[in-house]
């Protein structure tokens, strides 16, 4: 013990150890787990009912069990504010609720018919929301989206973080974070495209989920719906045609590459999946996509229908002024493979090679391509939506005469309609 | 017992303080007054610090044997002795105030939501003793040994943000006046050198140091200045909403969601780095003070830092929006004199020494 003390007193560090063991670890031991007092949110749904804010989390569930099964369950509570409405689910489930491991926020295209900038300032400024959290919108209320996902979830392990995942890396090629959403909102421009993933109900080609027409209805605020793997139906993924029973409603989740365009944090229009293959015609980053072109006549086939793959794509942007008026040059160099021929079987015979090419489908594919960016283009300059960001990449190239230019217009928002697009595009094989 | 600091101790201490008040809410200040040029200004005063590092060389190569007191005792007399470590007393108290204070704020967002500022000061402070009272040299081994895990952890950290890389910043998008204003402003952040002028007795100037000073200074500049660079070019326009640099740039893109809570890596370095920093800033204004108050032994300058400390932090409900804000105010001057009017006088004198030999 004498040794002990010596040593203690010749290590003062020794002595700050235990006295901070001291105090710290009995509180330790006798404080509760956090999953007592803090469910993990892992989703975030915020809605508008009657003036009033309607938050629905999607909560996970720590109990010892003797499965593999992640348990969810779903709370919404209303609320004059958003803070008012994650109190009262907090009081509802008596706990403490924090939403540091929010992977995913849901808002309706109603909540977006006004500007909900402020909602996601708060919730990641005060509420510590991930600026890494997936935003997205879809067309029903938030609170019958979250139930749907975490059916989806229990009965098939489909997730909309996955979703999103892909969409980001495979469809759009932007992030559709909240963080990107408050970059664009910042930006001069103040436009981006975002997730949509609407629910309707039938029989079409979405993600199916099969539900008690009793658990999807709405309900007022403080309502709880019971945890996962419940329901009956199983989850299907494309068009699915099995009979449901007369007392199940049928619905789904369509995730068919159409976006969301906003604007000052409102809703402009709902953007379909071939508008989006023209805007990804001016990010370099975007492959895969697909090149339908019809009536091709050329010596090896007789209209037929040639479907193409973009493989790679280079595009380099010059961006200048030409007597005063900003020109978008781009050259974009496609290197596409056949993947598929539709015609006469005495085509394919004659030639079935990834990497043929022929004049006739040069010529068809350049038409092609400025056919989509003349249409993104004109929808775009009607709705004073910059999410191609033209007006930012003239202003960081040539900032002097796009300063000057801008002084001429009664907007900035005019810009992108006074820019003259010029494009060039090479077809090569892969 | 004077206890010397090694060629390597010597550059693991100047890297580490270097990194003080850097990393987690100064980017987000300087993209408030002049955006993306914030990168530009941080360079600036890196260059100015730069040139604190140089001074102190060249006054150690003048006078390899004395420490700073003694100096200024000899060339400006006790009074402007006992006047300058004041300023250093209330200049390094301040530069703890505010590490305390941003690192608080920093693990009570990232972690420790419900723990009380309290529970901090008894942590911080408890450590920040036992290390003073330890010594100079337990304390530069623990750096030393910390160091190659620290810097790994931030390269590490800017790794995963380069990963993420998405535009270019807008940079020369504010007047030139904001870069002039923000430097001024934020320069209370920098000066952390003063804490070597402190400890020049304790200090063998040799080729080795000198190389050790330099490479680790340029170490911690490369860090800083990729990380302002990496923070705006990945938040843009938004970068003045993120207070936790470090964490921020790696948790921005959910590319990496399915690795968890990355920011557990800063989070941890921060904590170690934070710790060290006021260990080192905490050492060097007991010496300020044993030297100012000569008759008061180390156990009871650190009750009295205590005291002291403890009195400020529960009177004054200080938090690092108030100490920034006394920075930006108040302790710009102090910085301004300590770090370019004194040692711009303490080269008068020694050039007329020289002409008089």
């Amino acid at each position: 013990m004498k040794r002990f003390l010596q040593a203690v007193k010749h290590t003062p560090m020794l002595l700050a150890l235990i006295f901070i063991g001291l105090v710290f670890f009995p509180i330790a031991i006798i404080a509760p787990p956090e999953s007592v007092s803090n469910p993990i949110v892992t989703a975030v749904g915020i809605d508008k009912v009657d003036d009033e804010y309607e938050v629905t989390l999607l909560t996970f569930l720590s109990y010892p069990n003797q499965s593999y099964s992640e348990s969810y369950q779903a709370y919404t509570c209303t609320g004059k504010t958003l803070s008012d409405a994650l109190t009262k689910a907090g009081l509802q489930i008596g706990k403490s609720i924090s939403l540091f491991h929010v992977h995913t926020a849901v808002v309706s295209e109603k909540l977006l018919q006004e500007d909900i900038t402020p909602s996601l300032d708060y919730l990641i400024r005060v509420a510590s929301l991930p600026q890494s959290c997936v935003l997205l919108a879809t067309n029903v209320g938030t609170k019958e989206f979250i139930e749907f996902i975490k059916e989806l979830d229990s009965q098939s392990d489909i997730n909309l973080e996955e979703l999103s995942f892909y969409n980001s890396n495979y469809v759009t090629w932007e992030d559709s974070t909240i963080n990107a959403f408050m970059q664009s909102y910042y930006s001069p421009t103040r436009s981006i495209m975002m997730s949509y993933f609407p629910i309707v109900e039938g029989d079409i080609d979405g993600i199916s989920l099969s539900q008690a027409s009793q658990s999807s209805g709405g309900g007022g605020g403080g309502s709880a719906n019971g945890g996962g793997g419940g329901s009956s139906g199983g989850g299907s993924s494309g068009s699915s045609s099995g009979d449901s029973e007369s007392s199940q409603s049928k619905k789904e989740l369509i995730n068919d590459g159409s976006e969301l365009i906003v604007k000052d944090g409102k809703k402009v229009d709902i953007i379909s999946s071939d508008f989006l293959r023209g805007v990804n015609w001016f990010n370099s980053h975007t492959i895969g996509s697909i090149l339908t072109l019809d009536d091709i006549t050329d010596e090896n086939f007789t209209h037929s229908q040639l479907i193409f793959r973009v493989n790679k794509k280079h595009i380099q942007q010059f961006l200048e002024y030409e007597n005063g008026t900003p020109v978008y040059n781009a050259s974009i160099k496609l290197y596409v493979s056949l993947i598929e021929v539709d015609g006469d079987k005495n085509d394919r015979s004659k030639k079935f090679e990834s990497s043929y090419i022929s004049p006739q489908i040069r010529e068809k594919v350049e038409e092609f391509v400025k056919k989509d960016v003349q249409m993104v283009l004109e929808k775009l300059v009607k709705d004073k939506t910059d999410i191609l960001e033209i007006y930012s990449k003239f202003y960081s190239k040539k900032r002097a005469e796009t300063k000057k230019f801008v002084k001429t217009l009664d907007h900035v928002d005019d810009f992108l309609g006074k820019v003259a697009f010029k494009f060039t595009v090479t077809v090569l094989p892969n | 017992m004077n206890q010397t600091l090694s060629a390597r101790q010597t550059g693991v201490i100047a890297s580490l303080l270097l990194l003080a008040n850097k990393l987690l809410v100064l980017p987000s200040l300087l993209f408030e007054s002049s955006k993306a040029d914030g990168v530009f200004i941080v360079m600036f005063l890196l260059a100015l610090e730069l040139g604190l590092v140089a001074l102190f060389v060249k006054l150690k190569q003048t006078c390899p044997n004395q420490s700073l007191y003694q100096i200024i005792q000899e060339k400006m007399g006790t009074f402007f002795a006992k006047l300058f470590y004041i300023l250093l007393i209330l200049y390094f108290f301040y530069k703890i105030m505010l590490i305390f204070n941003i690192s608080y704020m920093y693990f009570h967002v990232q972690v420790y939501l419900d723990a009380s500022y309290y529970i901090f000061i008894f942590i911080f402070l408890l450590i920040m003793n036992s290390c003073c009272l330890r010594g100079l040299r337990p304390l530069a081994r623990g750096c030393e040994f910390m160091y190659i895990f620290l810097i790994g952890a931030l390269v590490f950290c800017l790794f995963l943000s380069i990963a993420n890389f998405n535009k270019f910043p807008l940079f020369f998008d504010s007047p030139i006046k904001n870069f002039f204003t923000g430097s001024f402003k934020y320069f209370f952040c920098f000066g952390d050198s003063l804490v070597l002028f402190v400890l020049m007795d304790r200090i063998t100037l040799d080729k080795a140091t000198k190389k050790s000073l330099f490479c680790h200074f340029a170490i911690s500049s490369v860090i800083i200045t990729v990380l302002y660079f990496m923070f705006y070019s990945a938040f843009g326009s938004t970068s003045f909403m993120y207070k936790n640099a470090v964490s921020d740039i790696i948790t921005f893109s959910y590319r990496f969601i399915d690795l968890g809570r990355l920011d557990i890596i800063s989070i941890t370095t921060i904590m170690f780095i934070s710790l060290l920093q006021l260990s080192l800033y905490c050492y060097a204004l007991l010496q300020c003070f044993m030297k100012v108050f000569s008759r008061l032994s180390k156990t009871y300058s650190v009750v009295v830092f205590d005291i002291v400390f403890l009195s400020i932090v529960v009177s004054s409900m200080l938090n690092y929006l108030v100490a920034i804000e006394l920075g930006k105010n108040v302790m710009v001057y102090f910085a301004i004199l300590l770090q370019i009017f004194f040692p711009v006088l303490l080269l008068v004198p020694f050039g007329k020494r020289k002409v008089k030999k």
